[in-house]
Parts: structure tokens; sequence; C-alpha cells
């Protein structure tokens, strides 16, 4: 059997593997949460475990953590603030994310891990996974997709994580693209696609011809800040105004209430796609406290959200030189695309229904290993051409923006670039390297600075250096330079404006390899272990501050269930303690619910308080 | 010797091009010069095939491109423009300006250009057979620029 190429789909909200033409055919997994739970003794949990954790631990629970990978704490002011976790300034307004931890054992009092690192821990678990899965000792390879708006410096960031996770070959696929691939192995027919991808955090649209097996992009467009998250914060604001309303509580600042309040604001949304109402149940004391929310409502509260994708198919379709009229096929990707609002904007535009045969949670896992298939050799009939979603240039003379490659080139792709110094025997030039579509850098991303340097001492004006800029295939940068009156290659190094740099990556891999060789069943014990000691300490706290609203019987029924999973903590029966945790999460889901329900009392008795 | 962009694409030398040739003639190639099939090594053929279907997909960069072919340095030797033209291009620009608040107005001046501009790529086409119409082509290429910058004006 030819080495296995991994598809990767890592998601803002979700995760997921997939491996195209094994012994029965396609298999993709199931989603994996992409929230890592990190504890006070610096080891993790990623998924569903994690996930279960967020009320408890909101301070250490990380979620939503592609919306800060490659991005400065500058750009994420407002993101960050809006996060249940900590989100500081690391070196170079490097986004760090610090959770406390227990100092013991040389542990200080918090760690700050950069989105890299966050993302190499779910990236690693679901390699894991999929080795369980698949029965093979170590894959090493993958399909990784990202959005296909990322720029240079979010695309260099999740290359990173993917090394961090310890994959040593990494090929990164757009996700748009990768879901026509999925469209496309079936029906084989040629045709012009537009794929239209709202995710959990992302937004994206791409147009592809379809060519006898060659899948080729014609334009892009997206915002890499729009996704399902804005509209459960969306619906989480009118809850919160509703509360507010009807019994004064100010619930805005209790972590633990935003955070089971949030899941409650994705629940009416999801179920809002099936049903025209919905409603959030309060128990408020002597009346239970209702918040409705109709279908209307949460259309007209993401009208302008769905009004600014609907501008991006419009800027992609005239990128392509084409009329809506040329194109053939439209297909949903992403979970928020069931959003009804979604679909009957773009069935008015285009005049027909979308394709939604395919899951559109799982239709970008499928590409990309169908890409991976290709890349293995298994495929020989298709081919990608992806391409640069933003123009890349450099700052010249005054702050102005040159570009050298522009938006929706083809990759790869290279431009040869001279440049001579300015002082006499000056040895090295810097360049800056921004992508956008402005005309001064100022209003441009900076993605990377390069110096050049070992350019032979002459003249001011003498040494021509040609510098090449590539972009590769994976859409990431690559610049070389060569002095051409002596013919040396000027070096060139890479200072890093956002991430990691490379040094640092080379530095934790190693550093990692010891976790990395890890008995999967001592690592599963330990994950278990870690997690049922999270859970006891914060059912105990919980149980602690909020508990004055259970019914005598469940308080007991919880107790007994923290008693049983206390009992098992150390132990080495897991399947017991398993099904003991099982019990004791569903048990405290109630609790978790309670919590909203004792903060609004709180209030609504404070308030009679002072009313008297 | 360096391959020009027709021959990597297997085209005949010419101005006037079957989009639907160059096309296919692209999509074949790529599978031959991917990385994904052929490795690292492959990026430096799979970008000069990109650039190459770039720039002859475009007719005016297409145009350009065969007017250096045929005599190097022609397009900036050629880059001054006479008066009586810039004159020309000024009155269009102004007449353009001026169109602004009419749609009417705008959308035949926009009709005239379109209809100027391929007349000017039939005449391109026709001098750019070979070295002898390079400088003229090149001049006219740098004049069908002025009108596209017009209908830009025109058609935000």
């Amino acid at each position: 059997m030819s080495n296995i190429i991994l598809g990767i789909d890592l998601g803002t909200t979700n995760s997921l593997w997939a491996v195209s033409g094994g012994p029965s055919g396609a298999q993709v997994s199931e989603l994996v949460p992409s929230v890592v739970a990190i504890l006070p003794n610096g080891t993790f949990l990623v998924g569903e475990d994690a996930k279960d954790l967020a009320w408890q631990h909101p301070e250490r629970v990380v979620h939503s953590v592609k919306r800060l990978i490659g991005r400065s704490t500058s750009e994420l002011r407002l993101e960050a603030s809006r996060l249940p976790y900590q989100v500081v300034e690391g070196q170079a307004s490097q986004a760090r994310i610090r959770i406390p931890l227990d100092g013991k054992e040389g542990r200080g009092p918090w760690h700050d891990y950069s989105p890299e690192e966050v993302s190499a821990m779910i990236l690693g678990d679901i390699k894991r996974r999929a080795e369980r899965a698949l029965g093979i000792e170590q894959i090493n390879e993958a399909v990784i997709t990202v959005p296909a708006y990322f720029d240079e410096a979010q695309r260099q960031a999740t290359k990173r994580a993917s090394e961090l996770a310890h994959f040593t070959n990494v090929r990164l696929v757009n996700e748009p693209t990768a879901a026509a691939m999925a469209y496309g192995i079936d029906g084989g027919k040629d045709g012009t696609v537009l794929v239209y991808d709202l995710g959990g955090g992302t937004f994206d649209v791409s147009v592809l011809k379809i060519m006898k097996g060659v899948f080729r992009v014609l334009a892009t467009h997206g915002d890499t800040q729009l996704g399902g998250d804005d509209f459960d914060r969306k619906i989480l604001t009118r809850v919160l105004k509703h509360i507010t309303e009807a019994t004064g509580a100010q619930l805005g600042d209790d972590p633990r209430v935003l955070q089971t309040l949030r899941r409650s604001a994705e629940g009416l949304k999801i179920r809002l796609s099936q049903e025209d109402h919905a409603e959030l149940e309060i128990n408020a004391g002597a009346a239970p406290l209702t918040v409705a929310l109709s279908r209307d409502d949460f259309e007209q509260l993401i009208a302008t959200d769905v009004a600014r994708t609907m501008r991006c198919v419009e800027a992609a379709i005239a990128d392509a030189s084409l009329d809506a009229s040329a194109i053939d096929d439209i297909v949903l990707v992403g979970g928020s695309t069931r959003i009804r609002a979604v679909r009957a904007a773009l069935a008015s535009r285009f005049g027909r229904e979308p394709h939604t045969e395919i899951d559109p949670d799982r239709a970008v896992a499928l590409g990309a290993a169908v890409q991976a298939g290709v890349l293995a050799g298994d495929t020989k009939d298709l081919l990608l051409l992806d391409i640069v979603p933003l123009s890349l240039g450099i700052e010249t003379l005054g702050g102005a923006f040159s570009k050298l490659i522009l938006r929706n080139t083809t990759v790869p792709c290279s431009v040869m670039e001279e440049f001579s110094t300015q002082v006499e025997n000056q040895t090295g030039i810097d360049l800056n390297i921004f992508q956008g579509e402005r005309e001064l850098v100022a209003d441009c991303r900076q993605i990377g600075s390069f110096r050049l340097t070992g350019i032979p001492a002459m003249p001011a004006g003498l040494p021509r250096v040609a510098v090449t800029f590539t972009v590769d295939q994976h859409g990431l940068l690559r610049v070389s330079a060569r002095e051409l009156r002596s013919g040396q290659t000027a070096s060139i190094e890479v200072l890093p404006t956002l991430g990691l740099s490379k040094e640092e990556v080379r530095h934790m891999v190693a550093e990692s390899i010891d976790k990395a060789q890890e008995d999967i069943l001592a690592r599963e014990a330990l994950d278990m272990h870690n997690k049922a000691e999270a859970i006891v300490r914060g059912t105990e706290e919980a149980l602690a501050h909020g508990s004055e609203g259970l019914a005598p019987e469940q308080a007991y029924s919880i107790k007994k269930a923290l008693a049983r999973v206390k009992g098992l903590q150390h132990g080495e029966d897991l399947p017991a303690l398993h099904t003991a945790l099982e019990e004791l999460s569903s048990m405290t889901m109630q609790l978790a619910d309670d919590l909203i329900g004792a903060a609004v009392r709180k209030a609504i008795a404070a308030r009679k308080e002072r009313v008297s | 010797m360096t391959v020009d962009h027709f021959e990597r694409l297997g085209l005949e030398r010419g101005g006037r091009l079957d989009a639907k040739e160059l096309e296919a003639q692209y999509v074949e190639r790529c599978r031959k010069v991917h990385p994904d099939l052929y490795g690292e090594d492959a990026i430096v053929d799979a970008a000069a095939l990109n650039e190459a279907h770039r720039v002859l997909a475009d007719r005016w960069q297409r145009y350009a491109y065969l007017a250096e072919l045929w005599q190097r340095g022609v397009m900036d030797a050629t880059k001054n423009l006479c008066p009586t033209f810039l004159a020309q291009a000024m009155a269009l620009f102004e007449e353009a300006q001026a169109a602004q608040d009419s749609e009417a107005e705008r959308a035949d001046i926009e009709a005239r250009v379109r209809h100027d501009l391929s007349s000017y790529a039939q005449r391109i086409e026709t001098l750019l057979v070979g070295p002898e119409g390079a400088h003229d082509g090149a001049v006219l290429c740098h004049q069908a620029r002025y009108l596209q910058r017009a209908l830009e004006r025109l058609v935000p």
C-alpha cells in the first residue's frame, strides 16, 4: 500500500479527517470540536472532552483559535475582548493565549500559548484519531485545508502548526477548492461552479472552471472574520438584552454564564434552520423566563452579514470576468449554509437551488482526501489549479505599495524584480512584503520582511540584485536573490513579523518529540484522569456557588455521581471511569443551565432589595 | 535558448488566438508540469507555464508581448505618442467626465470606445505578423491603452 496521506479540514468550530481510496472507499471521521482545554498541570484535552469543560473552566478552554492564527493583537483587539479566555500580546505584537497553571513542578502561574501551538494540539489529536481508526502506526503526511482568503501570514502559521503536530509533509489547499473537488469526482462533467463556503468563523467564495478533470480557480473573495460564531454572538446579545429588560439582571460579566448562554444561542440558531420559532427557557424563580426568537428576528439580525457575503459573490463573479448566467452550479459548504436566509439569497440571485448533496460539514474534508489521492499518485486524472487570493508586493519609496503578483494569479507563479543599493559599499537591502489591494502599504497587511545580505561592496546603484518572488502551490511565498554582476547568491534572512519563527518551531518540535512517542494507551488514561479531575473540581465549585435552584433530589444525584467519579478517578478501570464521567456530565448540563437561572434570580433579589 | 510563451503553449506565434485552443493546450500542459504530480522541481516550469497563459489570455498583454518578440525594446521606444493623438485622448477623457451624470450619453460613449478598441485590435493583429509591423503595432498598443483607460472611467 502506498503511503497514506490524510485529508484534514481544520475548521474554526469543528475539525475532521478523511481518506479516499482506502479498502472501504472513502472514509470520513466524525466532527471533532476545534476546542482545546489546557489543564492546570499543562496537559490538554481536545474535542468533546474539552468542550465539556467549557462552562466550568471558561478561562482555560480555547475555542475558535483559527480566528487568531497569523494575526497580531492590534488586529484582534475586538475579537479578543469577546473571548472567554485571555489573549495577551507576545513578542512583536503576536497574539498569545494566557492559561493559568498550578505553579507546581517548574510550571509558572500561567503559560502563554501561541495560536499555532493550540492549532497543533488539534491537528495532533486528529492525527492520533486517524492513526487509531485506520490502524496505522504513524501518518506523517496530510492535505490541510485553509480558507481561500487566508493571507500569507495565516497560511504560514497554519503550516507551522502542522510541523508542531509532527506532520513532515503537508499540502495546504483552499477550502472551497477542496469542496469543489469533492463534488467534482462523481459527476466529472465540465462547467463553471461557484462555491459558497460559510463556516464557523470564515467566509469564502470561489469561482472555478472544471475542464476534463482540471479544477481551475478563476477568482476568489471572502472574509476571514465572518461566520457562524458571529451569528451566535448576535443571538447571545439579543438574549442578554431580553433578560436584562425582563429582570434587570446584567449577566454579561460572568464567564461561566456567558459560556453556557453562548451554547444556548447556538442551539437557538440551529433550531431556526428547521423551525419558524425557537425558545429558550430559564428557571428564574417563581415563573420561568422565556426568551423567544422567530426566524424573521434571526434573519433580521444577520441581514447585513448575509448581504456582505453576497457582495463578495458579486465581486468574485466580476473578477472571473463572468456573468451570473455563466455559473452552471452553486455548491454550498460550511455549517452556516444551513441557514435558510443564505440559501434564499443565493437562489434568488441565480434563479436556481444550490447543490447540497454532500453534507456541508464534510465536503471540505472529503475534497482534501481527494487531493491527497492525487498527491499519493492514486488518482491520475484530477488536477487542481489554485490562485493567490490577495495581491503581493513590496514597500517602495514613501510607503507606496508596489504590487508584484496580482490577486487571482494562478499558482505556482513567480516574478523577478531588480534592486540596487543607495549608498556606497552597501551590502544589505531590506525588503518589506505586504499583501492587499490598496495603494499605500499602511492600508495593507505586512506579512514579512526579508534582508538580502552578502551583496558585494560596490559604488551605490551599481549592484544589480535580482530577487525572485515565487508563490508555490500551497499559496506560500518563497524569495530567492542573486547579484547579477558578480553572480553571487545573496542570502535571505526572513524576519518574521507574525507568528513563530522557523527556529522557534524547530525548537518546539524537538522538545515535544518525547511527548509524541508516548504510548497511546497511557495518553488516553492520562487524558481521562485529567478530565475527571477538572470536572470534579468544576462541579464542586459550581455546587458551592449556584445550586440554590436545584431540587434536593437533583443535588443528591449529582453528588452521588460525583462521588462515583471520585472513587474511580485515580484507578485503572478506564471504561468504568468513562461511564461515570458521562453520567456526571449529563447531570451537570442541568447544573449549567441552572447557573443562568441562579444568576437571574440573584439579580432580581438584589433589585428588590434596592427598591425596598 | 529560452522558450517563448507561444512555444510553451504549443501555439503559433500571432496576435489572433483561439481562446478555446489556448485553454485546451494550457490544461493539457498543466498535467505535465504541475508540482502536485512532479514534485518541487516542477515549480519553475509550472510558474513559467502559468505566466505564459496569463499573458496570452489577455489580448492587450498578448499584443505588447508579441511586439516585443518581433523587436526587442519596441514598446519602450514607441512610448511617446504624437501630439494629435494625445489631444484626441484628452478630449475623450473630458467627454467621459462630462457624461457621468447622463446614463444615455455614458452608454453612447462606451459603445463608441468599445468599437474603436476592436478596430484597434484588428489592425494590431494584421500588423504583428512579422518584425516589419512591430513598430506600428507597438504604437497602436500604446494608443489603445488610452482608450482602455477612458473605458475604465466610464465603467468603474
